[in-house]
Parts: C-alpha cells; sequence; structure tokens
C-alpha cells in the first residue's frame, strides 16, 4: 500500500517537473513583421507634455492596497497630412498675384512617450499585496498616455500647428514672389 | 457557559466588523463582492512644457513589430535548495520610424523660381523619430518582478534596433523617393510646369 502511494506521489512529481520545465528565455530582440511606406505630412509644431501618472489598486477581498506614481514625459507633433493634395485645392489669381491655398485640417502627426523618459517616483504595496506587475504597470502607463491624446483639443496644439503652418505657406510664397497668400484649413 | 457566550459575542463582533468594511468598500465601488474593479488612473495635469516651432516634412515610415526578451538574477531557495534563480520576461512591441527633411534648414536661396520652373534644394534626408509608447508594448510572458527601470535597457536596445533596421531597410531612399513625388505634385498643384528637386548629397 505504501510502496503504492510513494509510486504515485513520484509520479505526480514528475509530471509537475515536467510541466514545469521549459526552455530558458535568453536575452535578445528579434524582428517579425516589418513594413515601409510613403507618405507626405508636414509638422510644424512640437509639444513637450509632461504628466504625472498614478493609480491606486484597492479590492473588495483584499487586505491593505497598492499605490503607484510615475512621471512622464512626451513629445507631440502636429501639422497638416499632404497626400492627396491637388490643383484643386489652390486657386491663383494672376491679376492680384494672390494665391489661396486650402489645406486639410491639422492633426497629431506623431505621439512619443519614450521609455527612457518614464520613472516610478513612488511605490507602495500591503504586506498582503504583491508589487505591481509590468503588465499592470504597462496597462497604467496606457490610461496616461490615453489621457494626453484626448485632452489634445485643450492643449491648443492643433490650433498653434495651422497658425504655424499658415507661416511656412506664406513665407514660401513670398520667396517666390506671390504676395498675398491665404491659408483655408477644412 | 460564561466562555461559550465570550466566544459567540466576539465572532459575531468579529462577522460584523468584516461585513461592515466588505459593505463599505463594495458601497464606494459601487460593484459586487467578487468583482474586479478595473485599474484606473486619477486625473492629473497635462503640463505643457514647451512649444517648439518646426518644420518637419516627413516623406518615409517605417514600422515593424519586434519580440523583446529580457532576464536578471534573482534567486530564491528553501533549505538551501535553489528553486529560482533569474526573472523573464518577454515583451512584443510594434515600433514606428519617421524619416524626411527638416525644412527648417532652408535658407532664402533654397528655394526659387524661373518662369514656369520651381527649384528647390532640400537638406540630406533623416530619421526624426524612433516611437516606443506604451500602447506599442504587450506583455506575453512575465516571471519575477520587473520595474520600468529595469526595462529601460531592453527598451532602448529595441529603439536603437528599430532604427537599425529601418535605415537598412531603406527608410531614407524612401524618404527621398516620395519627397520627389510629393513635392513634384504639390508645386505642380500650385501651378509650376518643371519642378527641379535638388538632394543635398545626392
Amino acid at each position: 500500500m505504501l510502496k503504492r502511494l510513494i509510486h504515485w506521489v513520484l509520479g505526480i512529481l514528475l509530471i509537475v517537473a515536467s510541466a514545469s520545465c521549459r526552455p530558458s528565455i535568453e536575452k535578445g530582440i528579434s524582428s517579425r513583421i516589418a513594413s515601409l511606406s510613403g507618405t507626405t505630412e508636414l509638422g510644424t509644431v512640437e509639444y513637450t507634455v509632461r504628466k504625472i501618472v498614478r493609480a491606486s489598486d484597492n479590492q473588495v477581498w483584499t487586505v491593505g492596497d497598492r499605490k503607484i506614481l510615475f512621471s512622464t514625459t512626451s513629445y507631440l507633433k502636429a501639422g497638416v497630412k499632404l497626400d492627396g493634395f491637388s490643383e484643386d485645392n489652390v486657386s491663383y489669381n494672376k491679376r492680384e498675384n494672390s494665391i489661396t491655398v486650402t489645406l486639410p485640417k491639422a492633426s497629431l502627426l506623431s505621439f512619443n512617450m519614450p521609455p527612457e523618459e518614464i520613472r516610478t517616483e513612488y511605490e507602495s504595496y500591503g504586506v498582503f499585496r504583491s508589487r505591481f506587475s509590468e503588465a499592470e504597470q504597462n496597462k497604467i502607463l496606457r490610461l496616461g498616455e490615453e489621457r494626453i491624446r484626448k485632452d489634445i483639443d485643450n492643449l491648443g496644439i492643433l490650433n498653434e500647428a495651422e497658425k504655424n503652418t499658415t507661416d511656412f505657406f506664406v513665407a514660401m510664397f513670398n520667396q517666390i514672389g506671390i504676395e498675398k497668400v491665404n491659408v483655408i484649413f477644412e | 457557559m460564561k466562555k461559550k457566550s465570550i466566544i459567540f459575542i466576539a465572532s459575531c463582533a468579529l462577522i460584523a466588523i468584516l461585513a461592515i468594511l466588505i459593505g463599505g468598500k463594495t458601497a464606494k465601488r459601487g460593484r459586487g463582492i467578487f468583482e474586479r474593479t478595473p485599474l484606473s488612473v486619477d486625473n492629473t495635469a497635462n503640463v505643457v512644457s514647451n512649444i517648439r516651432k518646426i518644420g518637419e516634412l516627413t516623406t518615409g515610415y517605417y514600422y515593424e513589430e519586434m519580440v523583446l526578451k529580457d532576464t536578471k538574477a534573482d534567486t530564491a531557495s528553501i533549505l538551501g535548495m535553489k528553486i529560482h534563480d533569474k526573472d523573464e520576461i518577454v515583451l512584443i512591441a510594434k515600433g514606428i520610424v519617421r524619416a524626411g527633411f527638416d525644412l527648417s534648414k532652408l535658407s532664402e536661396e533654397d528655394i526659387s523660381a524661373k518662369a514656369d520652373t520651381m527649384i528647390i534644394s532640400l537638406p540630406e534626408a533623416e530619421i526624426f523619430d524612433v516611437i516606443l509608447n506604451p500602447s506599442d508594448f504587450e506583455t506575453y510572458y512575465e516571471d519575477g518582478k520587473w520595474s520600468q527601470e529595469a526595462l529601460r535597457p531592453v527598451k532602448a536596445a529595441a529603439k536603437e534596433k528599430l532604427k537599425e533596421n529601418a535605415v537598412n531597410a531603406g527608410i531614407l531612399s524612401k524618404a527621398r523617393e516620395s519627397a520627389y513625388d510629393g513635392i513634384k505634385s504639390l508645386f505642380k498643384s500650385f501651378g509650376f510646369r518643371e519642378v527641379d528637386i535638388r538632394i543635398e548629397g545626392e
């Protein structure tokens, strides 16, 4: 009876050990999918946005809570997308030496929250709680990123981009001899 | 008998305290007891610390998905028997590289028009951004505890690799090619019959 029990225990241990054995992970970076494409975008303004991203986690069944606080820096570039721009977007009046250019409304062209500028400023967790996992930390940072993206209209970056785009086109046409330049965004 | 009553009262008091605590937490959350509250972040200000006028004509775009693997020593043992020797992590990253021409480097002499011909001299094509945002990462496997600081070297190496792969894939020549097409059609739509584009270093 005892012998049988020992066999069973050894068998279960063997199954558990083989299930938990997996090849060790080697450090490295490998590429999977890549694509290259062309575009025509004119970026005219860059905003540097700093944000404190903080979260706390307190569940009903847990004893004690967890808190974490990150400081982040993001670089936002805005401007106009010129793909699909055609002569229909331009009206030149030779007699008045004036030009009217109709451009699409300014939009966010790139959002960059570099990992090297993300800092964990504070972290606390109760005796009965575990630390935030990397997946959880990343989820919190994603939410912070989302908050900045949702706040684009309030940051004034799009208005600034349209103002700078107008300045750019005015300077360029003045350079080639066109005096009156009218830029419309629609 | 007296002892039994004290135990009974103490048990009731303990149950009541737990009920109040759980009830309070549940009422505050407005959710069921075993329903997990999703992670959320507090409302904090987005502080604009700098505004910079730029003139970036982006004409090349590179996208790549990569797998990042990292390990770090972290030993644990029970009764002298090693049960854990390293922490491991596998991340999937989706990165972007943007390239093009910095038009803020143009001087007055770089743009000119003769009759119906436009002449523009562009500086060399360059990489503007190598982007890996938090939303571009997915944690595929995680063993042990990893902080943002611990992952910084592997993420920095991934950015370097992304930039290198973009250059090897020809992002700069793609940027030049798209600039020829994009700028030509842009200036032709302004009424110029010929557009002469000269790129530095070509």
